[in-house]
Parts: C-alpha cells; sequence; structure tokens
C-alpha cells in the first residue's frame, strides 16, 4: 500500500546535502525543533570530513524552533533571529531559508525576509521554497543550488580559452571518492585538451562560485540541471547538458558529446582508445570470470541509476530491477523511459519501502540474485537475504571513502568493476 | 479560465458562486456576496428570515482573534442548530462545486459542527476561481490589478520591495505514462527580481501574513541563544541514546516493539516529519556507539505505518481517511496495544487519530487499548505513554506487594550484554522475578509493574522525569542507587537491593565467589599490570558546580575511573570574561582532584585554563592520553593526539567493568593517535 517508511531521501535531506556541499552556506529551517537528525544524515553519518557540525564549531543548519503557536501566528521573527544568529556564528558567505512541511502547510513566505535579512546582514540570503510534502532530495540539492547560481553575482569576466565549468556536480560529501571524482573529471577533460576550473558544488566557499564566469564551457549535470540553465540564461551562453559520465561506453560518449564543440574530435578520439584500451586489459578477465550472467539488483537516483545500470551491463552483468529513489514524476518518466529503452527486462520500480524492496528482492532471489548495488537505505534488504552489497549513492553511512577512489569516469569503472568482483569473489570463496 | 474577464468583476463570481450552491432542496434561495475584508457572504432566505453564513480568510468568526486559518462558520447570533445545518449545506454544495478538487475537510468536519477551518494550503484549489478574487480586493496596495488571459491565466503582480508576479495555468495532463498519475493545476509565483517560483502556497501565506497586526506577533525566542558545554551534547551513545529520546513521545513504539507483544503503530505524518524521526533500534548489540541507531530495523518498519501525507492528500482526502483504513488493516492482526501518532502537519489539519480509531474500531469493548498522541500537544510524551499503559494494564486495586519480584528502571536495553549480565548475577542470587523497563517495555510482563517489592531506578534525570508519573502506581519500596558501575559499585548495588528486599547482606565468600564466576579476577590482574594512567575531563566552572557533574548518564567517572587505576585531570574552562574562578571544596572532593597551585598552572589533578584559552589548548596542557568527550570522535581531542572516552565506553556489572578496563586501556595504549599529533 506504500504506507510504510520510504527509503528515498526527502527535500529537506537535499537541502542538507547542499549546505554540507558548500563549507560557508548556512541554512536555516523554518521549523520546530525536532529535524536536528537532519544534521547527522548529511553530515555526521555521510560525510567524516563534514562541517556541517563539529564539537567547537557552530552548527551550519538551524531551525526557527517553533512553538506550535507559532505555527499559527506566524514564524518571521523567530526565522529572522535564527539567520541572523545563524550568519553571524558561521560567518556565512550566503544565507539560505527554507521551511519544514507544517511551515510550508501554513503557507509561509520567505522571499521578502530574504531580502530584508540580506540588506542587514550584508551577505546574500536566498529563500527556496519548501516541497517537503511532493518533493525529494534530488529537488531539494536542486532548488538550493538553483537559488545559489540566483544569488551568485554575475559580473563581467573575461573567458580564458580552453576551460571549463561544471554545474550540477552530486557532491554528497567532502570524503575522498567524492574528491577523486572531481580529478577524474579534471582528468578527463585534460585528456582533451579541456582544463576543468570550476565544479559547483565541490566543499568551497560560496565567493569561488564566481570561478565559473571565467569559463569558456559550461557544463550541466543533472544533480543542478536547473541550476545550470539557470546560470546558461544570466550569462547568455550555451550549457551543455550531459549525464553522468558512468561506465566505459557511457564515459566515452560522454567525452565525444562534449568534443564535438570544445575540443578536437581526433584528440577526443585518441585519448578514448587509450583509455578504453587500458580498461579492457585489466577488466577482461574479471568480466569473464565472474561478472558475465550475474544477476543484479539495484537501487539508485534516477540521475545515477540510468548510467550506473548501463555500466553494469556492460561489465556482464543483467540488472534484473532498478529502484528508482525518487518521486518526482517528471525524473522518474524520464529514467524508467531510458531504462526500458536500454534493458527491456529489467523491472522498473521506484519510490518503495524498505520491506517492498525486501520483497522484491527476496522474490527475485529466488531465482537467484548473485549481489546488490544500493545506499543505506536498502542495505537491509540485501543483509536480510544475505545478498553481497555494494553501497553508492546517498545515504552511504556503512560504506566511506578513505583513500581517492572515483566511481564516475573511467577510473570510476575500475573502482565499480574492483568493488563488485571482490564481493563476488569473497562469495565464491565462501561457495555461494 | 478559458476567456479573459476582468479580475474584479465580483458580481461574475458571485453568481457563479451561487448557482452552484443554489438547489433549493431545503427550499430556500441563496445568494452571494463579497465582503470588503475577504468574506464570502452566503446568504440563505425563505421570505423574510435571513441567515448569513460566511466563508473567512484569515480572521475567525466565533473569536474575532486573527489567525492564518481560514473558516466557514454561521454569522454570530444565528441560532445553533440552524448554523450548523446550513454551514453543512454549504459545505456539501461547495464539495460539489469543486468535484475534481474535493475540500475534504468540509465533508469531515461537517458531521456534527458548524465552524470550520482549514489552512492556507488549502485555498490554493479555490485561489483561481474564488479566493484571489477576494483578496485582491481585500488587501493592501501591493497587490496590483489582476487579470485573466486566455493563454497564461490568471495573472496578478505583487507589488512590494521583491515584487513577483502570480500565473495560474491550466493544467495539461499527461497524455499517458504508468508513473505519472495526475498533473494538478500549475500555479506559480515568479518573482520579477530573481525569476524563481514559488508555489501559489507561498503567495496566499504572504496575504494572510499581511492579516496579521504586528501586536498579534509574538516574542522571539531563538533556543541556540542556550549556553552550551562544549564537552556535553550530541552524544548518541547506546544506553544514551535510548535514554536522550525518553522525552521524545514519537519513540514511543520502538520501546514496544522491542517487547514481546503485538503493536500496532500508526502515524499520521509526511516523509519530512517522518525522515526526522527518533529512531531506536530493536535490539542493541553492546554498548558501544550504535551509528545506525537513526537507521530503523528492516523488521521495525515492517510494522511501522504511516499516512506518507502529500499535497494531494492534502488537498482531498487528508490524514483520517488513510489512518482510519490503517488502522483496520492493522486491526485484522489482533494487536495487544495500538500507538496513533498525530504530527504537526495532521495536527494543523485537525486531524484526530483518536477519533479515526473509533471510526476504525466499532467494538472498543473488546479492543485492545490504543494510545493516541498528538505532536503539538504538550505533556504527551514518555511518562504519559508509560502512565497509561501502567493504568490500562495493572491490576485492580487494593494491590499487594508480590516479595522477592524487582523492577530495573532506566537500566538499558534487556537485549545489553552489561543487563543480561546483571539480570544473570541476580538470578544466581536468587531473585528470578526481575521486570527491565525503560526505554522499552515487554507488554507481556507490564501487569506485574504494580506489585514489585523493589524498584530500583537508573539515577538519571531523564529517567527520573519518565517515572515521575507511574510512580505513585507501586506499592513496594522505590529506590535510586548508584548504578553498578565498575566492581565496587556493582557490589555496593547488590547490597542496596539485598537490604531492600530485606534479604542478608552478600557476604565475603559470596562475592568472592560472584567476582571469580564473572572473570572479574581478570579485572584485577589487568588492573595491576597497567601503569597509573591519566584521563581528562574538560568542563567550564558552572558545570562543575553542579552537584551530579560528575555522574554522566550514570556512570561516577571520579569512582570509576578511580578503581581502573586512573588518575583524573580535571580541566577547568576560562569563563566567558576571562576569569578563571576557585573551585568549593566540594566539588575537589566530589571529583577527588586537589587544587593547591595558582590560577593558569597546572598543579596537582586540575589544570585551570588561562582567560582567552581555547579548549584544544586547555587538552594539550592536561595531557592526558584520554579525554572524556560525549561529541563522537571529538576532533579536538584527536588532533591533539589523544583519544576521546565517554559514557559509552562503560558497561555495567562485573563483566562489564573487565571490558571497560580492558577497553580504556587499548585506548590508552593505542599509538596511533600520537602518530598524527599536530597534523
Amino acid at each position: 500500500m506504500g504506507h510504510l517508511f520510504p527509503t528515498c531521501a526527502t527535500f529537506l535531506d537535499g537541502i542538507a546535502l547542499l549546505t554540507n556541499a558548500v563549507c560557508d552556506l548556512a541554512t536555516v529551517i523554518d521549523s520546530r525543533d525536532c529535524g536536528t537528525e537532519k544534521l547527522a544524515k548529511a553530515g555526521i553519518r555521510q560525510d567524516f570530513q563534514s562541517t556541517l557540525d563539529a564539537p567547537g564549531r557552530v552548527p551550519r543548519i538551524r531551525f526557527s524552533a517553533l512553538s506550535p503557536t507559532d505555527l499559527a501566528m506566524g514564524t518571521q521573527e523567530k526565522l529572522e533571529a535564527a539567520a541572523t544568529r545563524a550568519a553571524q556564528e558561521v560567518h556565512a558567505g550566503v544565507v539560505l531559508l527554507t521551511a519544514g512541511s507544517a511551515v510550508q502547510l501554513t503557507g509561509a513566505y520567505h522571499e521578502i525576509t530574504a531580502v530584508k535579512l540580506a540588506q542587514q546582514l550584508n551577505c546574500p540570503v536566498v529563500a527556496v521554497p519548501a516541497h517537503c510534502f511532493s518533493g525529494d532530495h534530488l529537488d531539494g540539492y536542486s532548488a538550493a543550488l538553483e537559488a545559489l547560481i540566483q544569488a551568485m553575482p554575475i559580473t563581467t569576466q573575461p573567458v580564458e580559452p580552453g576551460t571549463v565549468g561544471i554545474i550540477g556536480m552530486p557532491f554528497d560529501r567532502n570524503e575522498a571518492d567524492e574528491v577523486a571524482n572531481l580529478r577524474e573529471l579534471e582528468r578527463l577533460l585534460s585528456g582533451i585538451g579541456l582544463r576543468l576550473v570550476s565544479v559547483l558544488p565541490s566543499g568551497q566557499r560560496f565567493d569561488r562560485f564566481s570561478r565559473i564566469l571565467n569559463c569558456e564551457h559550461l557544463i550541466g549535470l543533472p544533480h543542478g540541471a536547473a541550476a545550470a540553465e539557470l546560470l546558461g540564461r544570466r550569462l547568455g551562453r550555451p550549457v551543455h547538458m550531459l549525464p553522468l559520465p558512468m561506465g566505459l561506453e557511457g564515459t566515452s560518449k560522454w567525452l565525444a558529446q562534449l568534443a564535438e564543440s570544445t575540443a578536437t574530435q581526433e584528440d577526443c578520439r585518441k585519448f578514448i582508445e587509450a583509455e578504453r584500451s587500458r580498461l579492457c586489459r585489466t577488466l577482461r578477465r574479471p568480466v569473464r570470470e565472474l561478472f558475465v550472467g550475474r544477476h543484479l539488483v539495484l537501487a539508485a537516483d534516477p540521475h545515477l541509476a540510468v548510467p550506473l545500470t548501463a555500466a553494469c551491463t556492460e561489465l556482464g552483468f543483467r540488472v534484473l530491477s532498478v529502484l528508482l529513489r525518487s518521486r518526482n514524476p517528471a525524473l522518474l518518466e524520464h529514467a524508467a523511459g531510458a531504462l526500458r529503452q536500454h534493458s527491456p527486462d529489467t523491472a522498473v520500480t521506484w519510490d518503495q519501502s524498505l520491506p517492498a524492496v525486501a520483497q522484491q528482492w527476496a522474490e527475485l532471489a529466488q531465482s537467484g540474485v548473485d549481489l546488490a548495488i544500493g545506499t543505506t537505505a536498502e542495505r537491509a534488504a540485501a543483509t536480510d537475504l544475505g545478498l553481497p552489497f555494494l553501497e553508492l549513492g546517498f545515504p552511504s553511512y556503512v560504506r566511506h571513502a578513505l583513500f581517492e577512489a572515483p566511481w564516475m569516469g573511467f577510473q570510476g569503472t575500475l573502482w565499480l568493476a574492483d568493488s563488485l568482483y571482490n564481493l563476488l569473489s569473497a562469495q565464491r570463496f565462501l561457495g555461494r | 479560465m478559458n476567456e479573459a474577464r476582468p479580475i474584479h468583476d465580483m458580481a461574475y463570481h458571485a453568481e457563479w458562486l451561487a448557482k452552484r450552491i443554489q438547489d433549493r432542496s431545503l427550499g430556500l434561495d441563496v445568494t452571494v456576496s463579497f465582503r470588503p475584508d475577504g468574506v464570502v457572504v452566503f446568504m440563505y432566505r425563505r421570505g423574510e428570515a435571513r441567515v448569513p453564513v460566511l466563508l473567512a480568510v484569515g480572521r475567525s468568526g466565533a473569536t474575532g482573534q486573527n489567525t492564518r486559518f481560514g473558516l466557514l462558520f454561521a454569522a454570530p447570533g444565528v441560532p445553533a442548530e440552524a448554523g450548523s445545518k446550513l454551514a453543512a449545506y454549504t459545505l456539501h454544495h461547495l464539495e460539489k462545486a469543486f468535484p475534481d478538487q474535493p475540500p475534504f475537510w468540509m465533508r469531515r468536519r461537517n458531521q456534527d459542527v458548524a465552524e470550520v477551518g482549514w489552512s492556507a494550503t488549502f485555498l490554493q484549489r479555490f485561489c483561481g476561481d474564488l479566493i484571489v478574487p477576494a483578496l485582491t480586493c481585500w488587501r493592501d496596495a501591493r497587490l496590483g490589478e489582476a487579470t485573466f488571459e486566455p493563454d497564461s491565466g490568471l495573472h496578478l503582480p505583487v507589488v512590494d520591495n521583491t515584487p513577483f508576479d502570480l500565473y495560474v495555468q491550466p493544467g495539461d495532463a499527461p497524455a499517458s505514462g504508468s508513473i505519472v498519475g495526475h498533473y494538478g493545476a500549475l500555479v506559480l509565483a515568479v518573482s520579477q527580481a530573481t525569476a524563481l517560483r514559488h508555489p501559489l502556497t507561498s503567495y496566499v501565506g504572504y496575504a494572510l501574513w499581511l492579516s496579521v497586526p504586528d501586536s498579534a506577533k509574538l516574542f522571539v525566542f531563538d533556543e541556540y541563544n542556550a549556553d552550551m558545554e562544549p564537552y556535553q551534547g550530541g552524544a548518541v551513545a547506546a544506553d544514551a541514546f535510548l535514554m536522550g529520546d525518553l522525552r521524545d513521545c514519537e519513540a514511543i513504539p520502538a520501546a514496544l516493539f522491542g517487547s514481546r507483544g503485538n503493536l500496532a503503530m500508526v502515524y499520521n505524518l509526511d516523509r519530512e516529519c517522518a525522515n526526522g524521526m527518533k529512531w531506536i533500534p530493536g535490539a542493541i548489540p553492546g554498548t558501544q556507539v550504535d551509528t545506525w541507531a537513526i537507521q530503523p530495523s528492516l523488521e521495525f518498519l515492517r510494522h511501522w505505518n504511516f499516512a506518507d501525507l502529500n499535497d494531494l492528500d492534502l488537498v482531498g482526502s487528508g490524514g483520517e481517511s488513510r489512518v482510519t483504513s490503517l488502522i483496520q488493516q492493522e486491526a485484522s492482526r489482533n494487536p495487544e496495544f495500538y500507538f496513533l501518532f498525530n504530527g504537526c502537519a495532521g495536527h494543523l489539519m485537525g486531524d484526530d487519530v483518536t477519533r479515526c480509531f473509533a471510526n476504525a474500531v466499532h467494538d472498543r469493548s473488546r479492543c485492545a487499548p490504543c494510545l493516541g498522541l498528538n505532536s503539538l500537544t504538550p505533556d504527551h510524551d514518555y511518562a504519559r505513554m508509560w502512565e497509561t499503559l501502567v493504568e490500562r494494564t495493572a491490576p485492580p486495586l487494593p494491590r499487594q506487594v508480590v516479595p522477592g519480584r524487582v523492577n530495573l528502571v532506566g537500566y538499558g536495553h534487556p537485549g545489553l550484554k552489561s543487563v543480561q549480565e546483571l539480570m544473570a548475577i541476580l538470578r544466581s542470587l536468587g531473585i528470578d522475578d526481575v521486570q527491565c523497563l525503560l526505554p522499552t517495555f515487554d507488554l507481556e510482563r507490564l501487569p506485574t509493574f504494580t506489585t514489585a517489592q523493589v524498584t530500583l531506578v537508573m539515577p538519571d534525570y531523564r529517567v527520573d522525569e519518565s517515572f515521575t508519573r507511574v510512580r505513585p502506581h507501586l506499592c513496594g519500596k522505590v529506590l535510586s542507587p548508584p548504578a553498578p558501575y565498575g566492581v565496587r559499585g556493582t557490589i555496593a548495588w547488590l547490597q542496596t537491593l539485598l537490604a531492600a528486599l530485606e534479604r542478608p547482606a552478600l557476604t565475603q565468600e559470596q562475592e568472592t565467589e560472584l567476582l571469580g564466576r564473572w572473570g572479574t579476577a581478570g579485572f584485577r590482574a589487568t588492573q595491576a599490570s597497567g601503569s597509573p594512567y591519566r584521563a581528562a575531563f574538560i568542563a567550564s566552572p558552572a558545570y562543575l558546580q553542579h552537584d551530579t557533574s560528575h555522574i554522566r548518564c550514570g556512570v561516577d567517572l571520579p569512582a570509576v575511573l578511580s578503581e581502573q587505576g586512573f588518575t583524573l585531570t580535571l580541566g577547568v574552562l576560562p569563563s566567558q570574561r576571562g576569569r578563571v574562578p576557585r573551585l568549593p571544596a566540594s566539588v575537589l572532593a566530589r571529583w577527588r582532584v586537589a587544587d593547591s597551585g595558582p590560577a593558569g598552572a597546572a598543579w596537582g589533578n586540575v589544570v585551570w585554563g588561562e582567560a582567552g584559552e581555547t579548549p584544544e589548548g586547555l587538552i594539550a596542557r592536561c595531557a592526558a592520553p584520554l579525554v572524556y568527550s560525549e561529541w563522537e570522535c571529538d576532533d579536538r581531542v584527536l588532533a591533539a593526539g589523544m583519544m576521546p572516552f565517554s559514557y559509552a565506553d562503560f558497561e555495567m556489572g562485573f563483566g562489564g567493568a573487565l571490558r571497560t578496563l580492558e577497553r580504556m586501556q587499548s585506548l590508552v595504549e593505542v599509538r596511533f593517535s600520537r602518530c598524527g599529533s599536530g597534523f
């Protein structure tokens, strides 16, 4: 019936993730004070390097701490007080205002408050309309990034030839895996003669966002597509909207598509060829030995699920089912369509509860499932069945990255294969 | 909205609405008018008699008090029965007037009341045809004149320091698609300055906000103003985590779920609210920090039902119908107890979960007890829940004490290794009728609670708060001895219990036998092999003044550390004004430290913070390998090359004392952290 706790993260989780990804952003949630776990979810549990909250530091996510009466009589004064305090204590480069579900229900309006506070605090203050009742973490992340792009001052800057800026990076933590993704993107672009100058967000301060203004080429990734489009509109320049670069084929296409208008086609072709040759040498044995024909179930957000499914299929896996971790109809429709086109036999579900996922995976396991990929939210379903589990995406409370290993690009394909091989190899050793 | 028409043509709207209200089934005529203050008046007439029913926004007809909510009510002075009937009649027809946008609040409210409230969100369904025209007549000059345009729908400029345009566009339903079931009308407010888009609710909220006079705005209160101890707070530890949530009623089902009982849990919540829930896992393997505590277990989630309120529900059927069906679904399992919870959103909508229960379960005389709580209602917490449980499960009065029966309150989850060991020790002493309560409850054993000869309560203020309400129901003795941490602490605790049970005290031989059986000989050996170690506790002078500052979550730190062979160094932070005050002798005695040196110098077991000194500086000067911190993996301590420890590292009982000592020694001896200090 769908009335059990969902695995899909919420709108405010997305806001918290984005806050974590911009180190001087202070976010004030207009709500009661019962959401403090959000700090733990996007920060402490998800990210060992998080600065959302830490001993001796002030928390960067605040609550207006409303009483029940405030919900009826107005929240503005408490919101302003909390935002003022947050801006001052955090030394915020930018302050973001949004609302919890109860305040959204009362129809609170924050934009005027944001303008008033920006004048008082002498720092950008932006309001993000809350979508707690229907949005998910992707909506929250995207909306918050869009608001920051809107708040970014646009000045006329000289464009540096051959430079690239990326908007919409799914930077869900400051740990080494996300840092490695940045390095891999830098390496990929360098391989086709381009220089990566700015990635939004990537853990940097808000004032560093302006470096993207110097970039000759702008790339929009799906996690911040709206923000990328907005920046393109504000700058009056085209933005290359691209999916996440994952897998051999996916990364090759990503580079080729980019090179069509930004780089020398021949250089790009040579780079891709060299990389694919390198990877194939490493991967041919694991693919033949353990991957081909293995059954896999997967749970990921729609932006990640499509390229990840393609990458797994390309390695020889049969993806039996994909759970799309979203409740955004447009995203779901698009991703489901892409998955149907790419692997028509794959069962696609979305926005499931953990018990429902467990039931579906258990039914599939009766005819054989070898492996599951998902987030912490689905881990218990795999554990219940004794399935090897690779944790990828938000939340990732169990797997942490202590050294730089990307999951994007060609190197990310190696990491994926490495992780899956070792899980399956250990299972084989146990005779399963 | 397919033809352009002036937005201020109120006669048009009045006529449109009157046509939908009028059906003559009551033999009444009705006219509709819009008052300048935004109130829609439905005037019912029969002959000369007139009964006005008002639909108001942002104003209560009954009290005259300003609120954010809209109300439908009979005008003051109308006889109650007639008013109620006509309000119900109006609601019925309004519902029919908006068939694809059923205003559920009308249907379920008109059964027995005449005055109806709804929140601003619901108004969005009326905005295009009713409310916005009314508001544009009503409110201030900041609202520009609105127009309908065939292409873009309703266009309403809002003139303010952040001007924005409001558009209400007809929705385009998708042609097909298995995923997308419905697209509602596209309603956008677009800021002229920032091009940000807002849902229409923001606008309505804004308009309603304008209606609240400044005098009605409340005082400013910011809880972040409160001073926090730099080293206390933020702990997420096994027992402590459970204890810390005792005052949050939402955690109750998890406590009950841990029992053998069959519990039905139904929450009237949206996802965001559910996502902020404090979860308690069903069982905890040890005392180490359970980092997955915020992720509920699969088994728990299989039994946890919630309404999953979304935008459409808020406007459509609301939470009550879904909660009712979930209760019915749960009732088929014949649960022993129902727990119903109404979150903020449900409460604001006026949902009533206990009424849902009444509707869902017809024969309540044969039904299991039900507890329904509201998140916005004070006094709905663990204490209240526990009292309710006891009232409904206790044997009838007069009750008699059952000799030898013991309650352990607040000692932790029965699955904890140290709690199981305590129970085993008690069994070895012939005390086998023992019940552990708080933070979890055993529904099957709960009826025996009130008749225990002795109830031992963990000395912790959170436990005490929860216990207060049920204390009068007990007919036996209630004691709160120091918790059984450390070998000596455990023996003292056992002696207290035996005395309360009026049994002979432990003899020397019994003590020796117990210590031998629980491996505490190893404790002595381990203790002896260790060199004297130092552990530091950093706190402000104000904190140290508290009588129980040395006891954290039941652990008497100086006593237990001393038994383990540790010397305690007390690091006293400078006060906010930079002064370094003296500590009274009683404080020093409590902490078992000496202070005879001048301020600012390390002397004996106290290190005084210097004016302006940071906690990190003081940590370094304490020079102890272990520093107490309830922040998980406190980087201030780790960066100084020291190891943080907290009450989460301490276990109860004899075996627990040994494991604690080994853990503390491991923490001291780990060489890793010192390798990286200063980096």
